[in-house]
C-alpha cells in the first residue's frame, strides 16, 4: 500500500492552477445572485440522503443526479454576506459547498453505473454482489464543463478468498 | 413514536460583533429566535450564521466536546458551545442571553479571538514528555494503573481556553502561566517517565509568571467543560515546589509556611507575625495602613494574641502530622 | 419560633483584623433568636495556604476543629468564605475517602479525638436562608434599608467550586448568576445592585506576594459598584471585607481611579435591617467611611 502512494506522480501546480483557485474566490466574493449557500447545501443534504443513501435504486439516483445538476447551476447564482479576508468562514463554506456539489456528483454517476449492491452501495433494484462484471474501483474525472466519465480499475484481491457473504 | 416533547422558548440573543478589519469599536447585535430543548449553544451559533447573518463568525469543528475550538463566553460564563445545552443557559440566566468572545480584548471576528498568548503559555512550560529513551527498546515503558492516576486527569485537557481567559490573573498580568499551562505543566510533573522535573518545576516558582500568584478564586475549576479542576492542579504544584525544595525563600514561600508557625504557637493565626514573617524587611511599605487599623482597633498587639483553647492538642498534631520540610 | 442551635467557628480575622465581624455576628444571632456555642478549641484552616505547604496537616486540623463541633452535635457555621471552603473541602475529602479518613484520625486519636463526619459546615448567610429563611427574615425586619443601593459581593470561597459549595447548603447557589446576598439584601428593604464584579475574586490571597494584581482586582469590584450606583457594599467574606474596606489607597492608585464605598459585612447590613444598636455592630471598627448611620 505504501509504496503504491510513493508511486502516485504529482502533477506540478502551474500558475493556470493559481489562477483558478482565485478565480473561484473571486467568484464568491463577488457574485451578486440572490441563492445562499446555506440553502443551497441544505437542499443537497436533503436530496443526497433521501436518494444517494445506503439504499438507493436507478431511479432514486436519477432523481439525485437532476438535483445535483440543477444545483451546480444555482450555485452561479448564490451571493455571500462577507467580503472581509479576516477568518471569512462564509468564503470558506461557499468553497466547501463548490466542492460538495462536484462530490456529490462523482458518487451519484459511479452509483449509478454500478448495477449491483456491495457493502453500504445496496441498491434495492439489483440486491446481490455481481462480482463478474463489478469487481473493480471506479475511477471518476470531471471535465471542463462539469462532466463525468468513468473508468475502472481493477482490483488486488490480496489474502481474501472472494465468497458471498451470508451473514 | 416516542413521546418525547420538544419544547420550545422565546430567547433575545445580544451577539458581540467585531470585525477588527474593518470596525473601530464592536457593537452588539440582537436576534431574538425559537430555541428548542434539544439544541447546544453551538446550533444557535450556527443558526445565526447559516439562517440570519452569514458574516458571523466562530470556530468550530468536532461539534463533540474533544477539539476545543468553540470555546465562548456566554453571559460571562466560559461556555465550551458544542457541550452546553440551550434549556439549562436558559435555565441559569433566564431568556436574555448574550454571547461573547472568551475574552473581549483579544477579539479579532465577533466570537473568534487571537490565542497567541495561550499558546505561548502553553509552550513555556516545556509540555511534552521530556526523557532520555532508548531508542530500541526492548520492551515497553510500563506505567501502572496508580501512577497513570496520579495524572489526575490533567490529561483529558482539551486546550480550549476556558479557564485561561476566565482567569482574573491572566486578564492582569500577562507573565502569568495561567491555569491551563499549569495544568499541563502538572501533568508532565505528574507523570513517572518524565525526567524534566526541577527544570520544569523550577518555572512554576518564579515570581508573577508562577503558581504564586494565583488568587484562589476557583474560577479555572468552574470554567473547565472537562471537569479538569486546574487550581487542583496548581496547589499540587505548590506541594511538590516544597516537596522538592525548591520553594526558596519568597515573600510567597514564606506566606504559606507562616500559617504552620502560627498555628503551632497560637492555634490561631497571628496575622501581624505572618506579615512581618512573610515580608521581612519589606513590612515598611505596610506601616501607613497598619497605623489605620490600629487606631480602629483592627490590630491585636502581641501580648494580647488570642489562643485557641486546648493548643496543646494542636501542637501536638502539628508535631506528629506535618511531614512537609522548608 | 424554635431556637437555632449552632457550633461557630469564627476563624482568625474575627478575633483580630475584623473586630465588628464578630460583634454583628452575635448581635444578628440574638435578633433572630440563634444560640451559638463557639468553638474556642478551633485553630486557624490554613486559609488556603497552608494547604500549598502541608495538605495533610491542614487536613488534620480542620478534622480537628469538626471534631468539636460534632461533639456538640451541632451544625458548624463559618463566618468567613476561605474558613467555609477550607473546612468543607476537608469533610468532602474525608467523607469521600475512607482511607484518608482512617489516617486523618489516626492522628486524632493522639490527642483523643475522632472525625465522623456527622456536623454539616455550613457558612452563616445559608444557614439563616436555610434554617430561617428569607420571608421570615423579611417579616423581622424593623428598619427597612430602602433609601439604599447595595452590592452585594459574594467573596469566591462561598460560590466555586460550586459542587462543594452546593453539598452544604440546600438553596443552590449558582457562582455565574448568585441569588442568595441579593435575595437577602431585597429582604433587608434595600435595593440590590447587579454589577459584573459582584462574584469576582477580590485579590485577597495575593495581597503579599502579587500586590498589583490584588489591588487591581480590589479597585475593579469597587468601581463596579461605584458604576451600578452603589451607596455601599456588602459582603459574607472579612476578607474581602478587609480588601474593599483597608485597601483602597492601594486599590485607587493601582486603577487610577479614586474608589472608597462604605463596606458592610452581611452581618452588619442584617443588623441595622433588624434593628440592632449601631454600636453592637461595630461600624467604627471601619477604614472606609461609613457616613449613612
Amino acid at each position: 500500500m505504501v509504496s503504491e502512494i510513493d508511486n502516485i506522480e504529482l502533477r506540478v501546480a502551474t500558475k493556470e492552477d493559481a489562477k483558478n483557485a482565485q478565480a473561484e474566490i473571486d467568484f464568491i466574493l463577488n457574485n451578486n445572485g440572490d441563492e445562499t449557500v446555506t440553502g443551497l447545501r441544505d437542499e443537497l443534504q436533503q436530496c443526497m440522503t433521501d436518494n444517494a443513501g445506503a439504499f438507493r435504486t436507478g431511479e432514486s439516483l436519477e432523481i439525485a443526479i437532476a438535483k445535483v445538476k440543477e444545483l451546480h447551476k444555482r450555485f452561479k447564482n448564490i451571493r455571500i454576506k462577507d467580503k472581509s479576508k479576516l477568518f471569512n468562514t462564509e468564503l470558506q463554506e461557499a468553497i466547501e459547498f463548490g466542492h460538495m456539489l462536484d462530490y456529490s456528483a462523482f458518487i451519484v454517476e459511479s452509483a449509478i453505473a454500478r448495477k449491483e449492491s456491495r457493502g453500504a452501495h445496496y441498491r434495492e433494484d439489483f440486491e446481490s454482489r455481481d462480482d463478474e462484471n463489478f469487481l473493480k474501483h471506479t475511477m471518476a474525472y470531471m471535465d471542463d464543463k462539469g462532466d463525468i466519465r468513468l473508468d475502472y480499475m481493477a482490483v488486488k484481491l490480496g489474502k481474501h478468498e472472494l465468497k458471498p457473504r451470508t451473514y | 413514536m416516542s413521546t418525547h416533547n420538544i419544547n420550545t422558548q422565546k430567547v433575545n440573543f445580544k451577539v458581540f460583533r467585531f470585525n477588527a478589519d474593518v470596525d473601530y469599536l464592536p457593537y452588539y447585535e440582537d436576534y431574538t429566535m425559537e430555541v428548542t430543548s434539544e439544541e447546544v449553544v453551538l446550533d444557535i451559533l450556527n443558526r445565526i450564521k447559516w439562517d440570519l447573518d452569514g458574516s458571523f463568525s466562530y470556530r468550530r469543528s468536532c461539534r463533540h466536546g474533544i477539539c476545543g475550538a468553540c470555546a465562548i463566553k456566554l453571559n460571562g460564563r466560559a461556555t465550551l458551545a458544542c457541550k452546553e445545552n440551550m434549556n439549562d443557559m436558559i435555565k441559569l440566566f433566564g431568556n436574555d442571553i448574550t454571547l461573547e468572545p472568551l475574552s473581549i480584548k483579544r477579539a479579532v471576528k465577533d466570537m473568534i479571538i487571537d490565542k497567541a498568548d495561550f499558546w505561548q503559555k502553553h509552550d513555556a512550560v516545556k509540555p511534552y514528555l521530556i526523557s532520555d529513551i532508548d531508542e530500541y527498546p526492548e520492551h515497553e515503558h510500563l506505567v501502572s494503573p496508580k501512577q497513570a492516576e496520579e495524572l489526575d486527569d490533567a490529561d483529558l485537557c482539551i486546550q480550549c481556553g476556558a479557564c485561561h481567559y476566565a482567569c482574573p490573573v491572566v486578564e492582569i498580568n500577562d507573565e502569568f502561566f495561567g491555569p491551563a499551562a499549569f495544568a499541563k505543566a502538572y501533568r508532565f510533573e505528574a507523570d513517572v517517565r518524565d525526567e524534566a522535573g526541577t527544570e520544569r518545576l523550577t518555572e512554576m516558582h518564579k515570581e508573577a509568571q508562577g503558581v504564586w500568584d494565583c488568587v484562589k478564586c476557583f474560577e479555572c475549576a468552574e470554567a473547565c467543560p472537562k471537569d479538569i479542576n486546574p487550581i487542583g492542579k496548581i496547589t499540587k504544584l505548590h506541594l511538590m515546589l516544597f516537596d522538592k525544595g525548591l520553594a526558596t525563600s519568597t515573600v510567597a514561600s514564606r506566606h504559606a509556611v507562616g500559617f504552620k508557625n502560627s498555628i503551632a504557637k497560637h492555634g490561631m493565626l497571628d496575622e501581624g507575625t505572618l506579615v512581618l514573617y512573610s515580608e521581612g524587611p519589606s513590612i515598611i511599605k505596610h506601616i501607613p495602613v497598619a497605623l489605620q487599623m490600629f487606631r480602629k482597633g483592627k490590630i491585636v498587639l502581641p501580648w494580647n494574641m488570642p489562643k485557641s483553647d486546648n493548643l496543646d492538642e494542636i501542637q501536638k498534631l502539628v508535631k506528629s502530622s506535618s511531614t512537609a520540610k522548608f | 419560633m424554635k431556637k437555632l442551635k449552632y457550633a461557630l467557628f469564627t476563624g482568625c480575622t474575627a478575633k483580630q483584623s475584623t473586630p465588628e465581624q464578630m460583634m454583628s455576628t452575635l448581635a444578628v444571632a440574638k435578633k433572630l433568636n440563634i444560640e451559638l456555642i463557639e468553638l474556642t478549641e478551633a485553630s486557624c484552616c490554613g486559609a488556603s495556604h497552608l494547604q500549598d505547604y502541608d495538605d495533610f496537616l491542614s487536613l488534620v486540623l480542620n478534622a480537628r476543629n469538626i471534631a468539636y463541633a460534632e461533639k456538640h452535635e451541632l451544625t458548624m457555621v463559618t463566618i468567613c468564605n476561605t474558613c467555609q471552603l477550607n473546612t468543607a473541602m476537608t469533610k468532602h475529602r474525608l467523607d469521600n475517602n475512607a482511607e484518608l479518613k482512617a489516617k486523618v484520625n489516626e492522628k486524632l486519636a493522639e490527642v483523643g479525638l475522632e472525625y465522623k463526619g456527622t456536623s454539616n459546615v455550613i457558612h452563616f448567610l445559608y444557614a439563616i436562608i436555610d434554617d430561617i429563611g428569607l420571608d421570615k427574615i423579611k417579616e423581622m425586619v424593623v428598619t427597612p434599608l430602602s433609601q439604599f443601593n447595595i452590592a452585594p459581593f459574594y467573596g469566591c470561597h462561598n460560590i466555586r467550586p460550586s459542587e462543594l459549595q452546593n453539598e452544604s447548603h440546600k438553596s443552590k447557589e449558582n457562582p455565574y448568576n448568585p441569588t442568595s446576598l441579593d435575595d437577602l439584601i431585597i429582604a433587608c428593604g434595600g435595593m440590590n445592585v447587579d454589577y459584573t464584579e459582584k462574584n469576582k475574586c477580590c485579590g485577597f490571597h495575593v495581597e503579599l506576594q502579587a500586590p498589583k494584581t490584588a489591588s487591581i482586582l480590589t479597585g475593579n469590584a469597587i468601581a463596579g459598584a461605584m458604576d451600578g450606583n452603589a451607596d455601599m457594599m456588602v459582603t459574607p467574606c472579612p476578607l474581602c471585607h478587609l480588601k474593599l474596606d483597608t485597601q483602597t489607597k492601594h486599590a485607587s492608585e493601582a486603577i487610577g481611579r479614586e474608589v472608597e464605598l462604605p463596606i458592610l459585612h452581611m452581618q452588619q447590613m442584617l443588623g441595622l435591617a433588624l434593628g440592632c444598636p449601631a454600636d453592637e455592630l461595630g461600624l467604627k471598627h471601619h477604614l472606609s467611611k461609613v457616613n449613612f448611620v
